[in-house]
């Protein structure tokens, strides 16, 4: 008991400057990243966003296309009609999840960027409950594949929680580096053991056996691929931001985040929270690649993520840390990157501009609060002087 | 001697705000004499600070005009201060540990022999300036090594070397000794005299009435008054500062039937780099009494609050509570238990600035029963915890759901001992619980305290501050590199005795 006390002792001056590395700072600066008035927050996503779309503008203008017809179709490939809205959710689904999974990490203060490997075992582990767990119905067999998803998830997320909790190990490059073992330890388990025979000798993807019908998630449109997991992601986002307004849980994470000294010495249990809340992020994380599996694909597809654990990062970023933004943030990258097929296939852009400008946004949204953050840290050394 | 060194005339400085701006200078006219001592005093938020920011080019004010010897000026950055022969000591020093005192106080303008060091020549130049000013130091001294008495001497060396003939400090007495104290006022009486003009802010009247040459009295960013040296008096200072009358008052000594409270029993401890920090220390507390806990900073008063909140652990020995066994306990069995702690570090460790008043006032109660179920929050028993403990503690506030960063400081002071003592059931632990806030909200707080102490809970008081301590303990107890080297009665004790034993002379092992 007392080893572990003195080493949360050493992590506990990290709210104090001047910074001892690049990890810190970042740490730091995502401790204090939210802003608590809400007005302000969603006038600054609005500039930046403007600012990010004028910029986006310019790239237009120099492929030598029409940005105003570019932004058009956009737009109308997003939100213009029944399949686009439904094909925009459909992307958002997954992105809803990550980003609580990050938000909830980032909220105590704890860099949870093993999002991704989470979302990997998650969507293999809720496959494999699907596929060889048998003669259930769905109303068990499905919530239990997405409960076999989220756990494994959170089992995953345990590990780095356990290293920073007991041994002071940086989150931030354990969870990072930990992503990159999760996605080829999964190729290896489906390649090996369960890779189905017929695709595994016509696809360049190798993938499971389908699901059975008992454990897929209903779909709301099946022909845009999109399914229930969207209703559970924003579920989630209202328990939790209820959890965050009410509960003794959410008081103490948020106070642990905002300052980590004064939480301690008002009796939270710094290490124990820490963990749960890897834990719970990677949990998330799990359900996220399950609901994916257990959805659209039916199947576990190896790489199937575009980043979409790391796109969380954005995502919570975007919302302010607040799971209802989140669920705004998700819906807006999702907006973002279905309409940006539909901008490349009516107007000549590429798809790389559309990357650009997903970029620029999420730069120049963080680059705002970084701008906040620094000058309240030279006012505070001011002040201190 | 009657040249001015400094004209300071309107000037005026408003911070906007988003639903209005502060002025914390409004129309400040203040003229220095070479060669005078000048003390600034006002509580907090009363301009002080702001007023030596623009004279220190920090800040730019709005309005009003500067002359230095004569010569208008605009001071757009501390450079151009430095270059006018004005410099600024600041509370937390700004030197560099690992360098030896003469480096630090040549620091940028080396003599040199080529790319070389001299380090005779800086030998030379130091020992010449401390005998000069009748201050001892050893050049070749690294600045970790010193007392915080000696780095402040190195401080003001490295000003006069830098040719300051306008000396800003800022509260420079807060981590001295007594005796230091005498030393560092002499110190700047000596610098007068030379022609050196200083301008000193403080909280602490009786070191006015030393050292003041004419003193000027802001208050809410304007000069309530100027007094002249024959005229000082500390409690009409105190009047002019606040716009209230003022009257300390004597606290009483305890008459309630003694009992043990807490004790503790050889207890040992290690610091931060694993060093000792405390040494079979051994003390109890009795019910109705203030036990003050004097010593220089940073020998082992930190970590004596850290053990006894559950937040350090201890190497050996024991701490009761009411004659029950809580070594080791866990911050939160300990403030279950009825223990609060009011740290020294108001935002560093008393509340989450980003956090509202409410939210800030329940961390360490929220899982009461009163405040909370097994899960959630009682969010109206939270209000009305909260209004309560802003009504109670007439903290200034327009809603219990502001942000704690709005309050000012003394406001936050009194949100955290508000929170704190109204938690305490049996013993509260106070450090330094009246740094850096005005007179007017620390004697609100020591008027809390007495009440404290009516109610039978204990009180450990532990301060660097020896007026402090002797002014509300019962008894007092020095603790000098981990081990207590002295136990007191205030009724018979010295200022000066304490300060020999916080100095760890007259201790024998």
């Amino acid at each position: 008991m007392s080893a572990e006390k003195d080493r949360i002792r050493s992590i506990k001056d990290d709210s104090k400057r001047p910074y001892r590395s690049f990890a810190d700072f970042i740490k730091i600066f995502f401790r204090r990243f939210r802003s608590k008035n809400r007005a302000s927050v969603l006038l600054q996503t609005a500039v930046a966003i403007i600012l990010a779309l004028l910029a986006g503008a310019i790239l237009v203008l120099i492929v030598g296309e029409n940005p105003i017809k570019a932004y058009m179709a956009l737009a109308k490939g997003s939100f213009g009609s029944w399949p686009a809205i439904a094909r925009t959710l459909r992307v958002s689904s997954p992105l809803i999840i990550t980003g609580l999974a990050t938000a909830v990490a980032f909220r105590a203060g704890v860099i949870n960027l093993g999002v991704e490997g989470s979302l990997y075992l998650g969507a293999l582990s809720a496959a494999l409950a699907g596929i060889y767990i048998k003669g259930l119905p769905l109303a068990i067999h499905l919530p239990l594949a997405l409960l076999v998803g989220a756990l494994v998830g959170g089992i995953w997320a345990f590990f780095p929680g356990l290293l920073k909790a007991f041994f002071g190990v940086d989150e931030i490059v354990a969870s990072l580096m930990l992503n990159y073992i999760a996605v080829l330890l999964i190729d290896y388990l489906v390649l090996s053991f369960f890779l189905d025979p017929v695709i595994g000798t016509t696809s360049d993807r190798p993938a499971t056996l389908p699901i059975p019908e008992t454990a897929k998630l209903p779909f709301i449109s099946e022909k845009y691929g999109l399914t229930i997991g969207i209703l559970i992601g924003v579920v989630l986002a209202f328990i939790l931001a209820f959890m965050y307004k009410r509960s003794i849980w959410g008081f103490e994470s948020d106070m642990s985040g905002y300052n980590r000294r004064f939480s301690l010495l008002g009796g939270v249990n710094i290490a124990k929270m820490n963990l749960f809340t890897m834990v719970i992020s990677g949990m998330l994380g799990g359900l996220a690649g399950a609901t994916e599996s257990l959805g659209v694909y039916g199947r576990y597809v190896s790489g199937f993520s575009t980043g979409i654990g790391f796109d969380g990062v954005a995502v919570a970023l975007m919302g302010n840390l607040s799971p209802l933004g989140t669920v705004v943030g998700a819906i807006f990258f999702g907006a973002l990157k279905n309409g940006g097929a539909a901008m490349e296939v009516s107007v000549n852009v590429p798809r790389d501009i559309i990357l650009v400008v997903e970029g620029l946004i999420l730069a120049v949204v963080t680059a705002h609060k970084l701008f906040i953050f620094l000058r309240l840290g030279l006012q505070k050394s001011t002040e201190e002087i | 001697m009657d040249e001015p060194a400094v004209i300071m005339k309107g000037i005026t400085k408003s911070f906007p705000g988003i639903f209005r701006s502060v002025v914390a200078n409004n129309n400040i006219d203040l003229s220095l004499q070479k060669g005078e001592i000048h003390v600034i005093v006002g509580e907090n938020g009363a301009g002080k600070t702001t007023l030596m920011n623009i004279l220190y080019g920090m800040l730019q004010p709005d309005k009003g005009h500067i002359e230095v010897f004569g010569n208008a000026v605009k001071i757009p950055d501390p450079q151009r201060a430095i270059d006018l022969g004005i410099i600024m000591i600041h509370q937390h020093f700004m030197l560099i540990p690992s360098l030896t005192i003469g480096e630090n106080i040549v620091l940028g303008r080396e003599p040199n022999s080529g790319i070389l060091l001299n380090r005779k020549q800086i030998r030379d130049i130091v020992l010449k300036l401390s005998t000069d000013l009748g201050m001892q130091v050893e050049p070749d001294q690294r600045v970790s090594d010193a007392t915080v008495g000696v780095q402040q001497r190195v401080e003001i060396l490295k000003a006069i070397y830098r040719g300051a003939k306008i000396l800003i400090l800022d509260e420079p007495t807060a981590v001295l000794t007594p005796q230091e104290i005498d030393d560092f006022l002499r110190l700047l009486k000596k610098l007068s005299e030379e022609g050196t003009t200083i301008i000193l802010i403080t909280h602490k009247l009786p070191e006015v009435k030393v050292v003041a040459d004419r003193v000027t009295v802001l208050r809410d960013g304007k000069v309530v008054g100027q007094v002249d040296r024959a005229n000082i008096d500390e409690r009409q200072l105190a009047e002019m500062m606040t716009g209230r009358p003022y009257q300390p008052r004597d606290f009483n000594q305890s008459h309630l039937p003694q009992e043990t409270i807490l004790s503790l029993n050889h207890v040992s401890c290690l610091n931060d780099r694993g060093l000792n920090a405390l040494n079979n220390v051994s003390f109890s507390l009795n019910t109705g009494e203030i036990l003050g806990i004097s010593g220089v900073a940073h020998n082992g008063q930190d970590e004596l609050a850290e053990i006894l909140i559950g937040e350090r652990s201890v190497v050996s020995g024991s701490i009761k509570l009411d004659h029950r066994e809580i070594t080791n306990f866990s911050v939160r069995k300990i403030r279950e238990l009825g223990i609060g702690y009011i740290p020294q570090d108001r935002f560093g460790e008393g509340c989450a600035r980003e956090a509202i008043i409410s939210r800030n006032m329940i961390m360490g109660v929220h899982r009461s029963s009163r405040l909370s179920g097994s899960v959630l929050l009682k969010q109206s028993q939270i209000n009305l915890w909260s209004d309560e403990l802003i009504k109670n503690y007439a903290i200034k506030t327009s809603h219990r759901d502001m942000p704690i960063s709005s309050l000012s400081g003394g406001n936050v002071q009194k949100t955290i001992v508000a929170r704190e003592m109204k938690m305490t059931t049996r013993c509260l632990i106070a450090e330094q619980p009246s740094r850096g806030i005005d007179i007017g909200a620390a004697e609100f707080i020591y008027e809390r305290f007495q009440d404290l102490k009516a109610s039978g809970a204990g009180i450990i008081l532990i301060s660097t501050d020896l007026n402090e301590i002797m002014r509300l303990s019962d008894r007092i107890l020095v603790l000098y590199k981990g081990s207590i080297v002295g136990e007191r009665t205030s009724a018979h004790t010295s200022p000066k005795e304490l300060g020999l034993l916080m100095a760890g002379i007259g201790w024998e092992l």
